[in-house]
């Protein structure tokens, strides 16, 4: 049987279903089914079980290392916070040091300790030197005083 | 409801239901490996069986089946439902196939269902055969093959994916990513093609 085709959808699925039931597509439905080897199969399972290792152990890493990471940026976030503020903090007072100042001060602290030390031994203020060196009054000494000197 | 339209049950038991084939895709989106096992088993060999006549190397049709299985194994999270996962994995299969032939530097041949006013005539299978009465012999099964073998790609593969794997025409279009219409010409034109190779083999049946 020949004849021209119209190819209306309609006329298609009607060609089309006849020949759905020719020969030509019940042979190919029943063509026998091509069977994988246990080779093949043995080398699936082993890829699919090492992209899942691979998987499990990118997990765990993750599991590790997110919290790690997670609290390092908290603390380098804490520890910011804290110097900025020990930073404005710091501003607001006022030196000890003032260039050259601080060290005549220490120098001049020194000489007087040493000097009430000359005066009157160990214990002897530089305030009650001073008052001591600079006085023109005889010393109270009483005599016995100086005889246990002696 | 199948989740699998035409396919194997996933779950080979006498009290499967939908729900637990659910449950098994959804392990598989998870990527549990013991689920996967059951996915590929019930799959396998239909997939080979698409590839294999798709691609005539045998050894590059199980490495590409294998393929198949892996980026399926990846890629099941993004397996969304929207289409059954049968049309999901032959897309996938599909795909490679074209994959394979691009990169051999073959295209897919397009063969046209020339219109109302060509001269083209097509023989049209007798109603008188009888379907029933044909053994298919190894003889047979080698000359479809060769058949199918020597018509082009895409009518090969809505030939196998419609009446090897009962894939519905909508199921079909997906996967090869063109109309309806398209694949009902390709499906005819495919028929045809295999009919006229199989004369010899069919007329003493149609003479009957």
């Amino acid at each position: 049987m020949r004849e021209k085709i119209n190819l209306t959808d309609a006329r298609l699925d009607q060609l089309l279903d006849e020949q759905s039931c020719s020969v030509v597509s019940q042979v190919v439905k029943e063509l026998p089914e091509e069977q994988v080897s246990l080779v093949w199969r043995s080398e699936l399972n082993q890829k699919i079980a090492a992209m899942a290792g691979k998987r499990r152990r990118a997990m765990l890493l993750s599991w590790m290392w997110k919290p790690a990471v997670g609290m390092a940026v908290c603390t380098a976030l804490v520890v910011a916070v804290f110097v900025r503020r020990d930073a404005a903090s710091v501003g607001t007072v006022t030196p000890l040091v003032q260039d050259a100042g601080f060290e005549r001060a220490l120098v001049r602290e020194h000489l007087a300790s040493a000097s009430s030390i000359d005066v009157a031994a160990e214990g002897f203020t530089p305030a009650e030197s001073a008052d001591s060196k600079g006085s023109a009054a005889p010393l109270d000494w009483d005599r016995e005083d100086i005889t246990s000197a002696l | 409801m199948e989740l699998c339209i035409g396919a194997p049950r996933l779950i080979s038991d006498d009290h499967h239901s939908a729900a637990a084939e659910a449950a098994l895709l959804d392990r598989c989106r998870r990527q549990d490996v013991e689920a996967f096992g059951k996915f590929v088993d019930a799959y396998q060999n239909r997939v080979f069986g698409f590839i294999r006549r798709m691609v005539p190397n045998g050894e590059e049709a199980a490495d590409l089946t294998q393929e198949v299985f892996i980026r399926a194994y990846q890629n099941f999270a993004r397996f969304d439902a929207r289409s059954s996962v049968r049309t999901w994995l032959f897309r996938i299969a599909y795909n490679l196939c074209v994959d394979r032939a691009r990169k051999a530097k073959r295209s897919f041949e397009e063969v046209g269902l020339h219109t109302g006013e060509s001269e083209e005539q097509y023989e049209f299978p007798d109603n008188r055969w009888e379907p029933e009465r044909l053994i298919l012999t190894e003889e047979l099964c080698a000359a479809v093959e060769t058949a199918m073998g020597t018509m082009s790609e895409k009518l090969r593969t809505v030939l196998l994916l419609h009446d090897r794997e009962d894939t519905p025409y909508e199921e079909i279009a997906k996967i090869v990513d063109v109309p309806v219409g398209t694949v009902k010409s390709r499906l005819f034109l495919a028929r045809a093609h295999l009919q006229k190779a199989l004369n010899e083999y069919l007329q003493p049946e149609a003479t009957t």
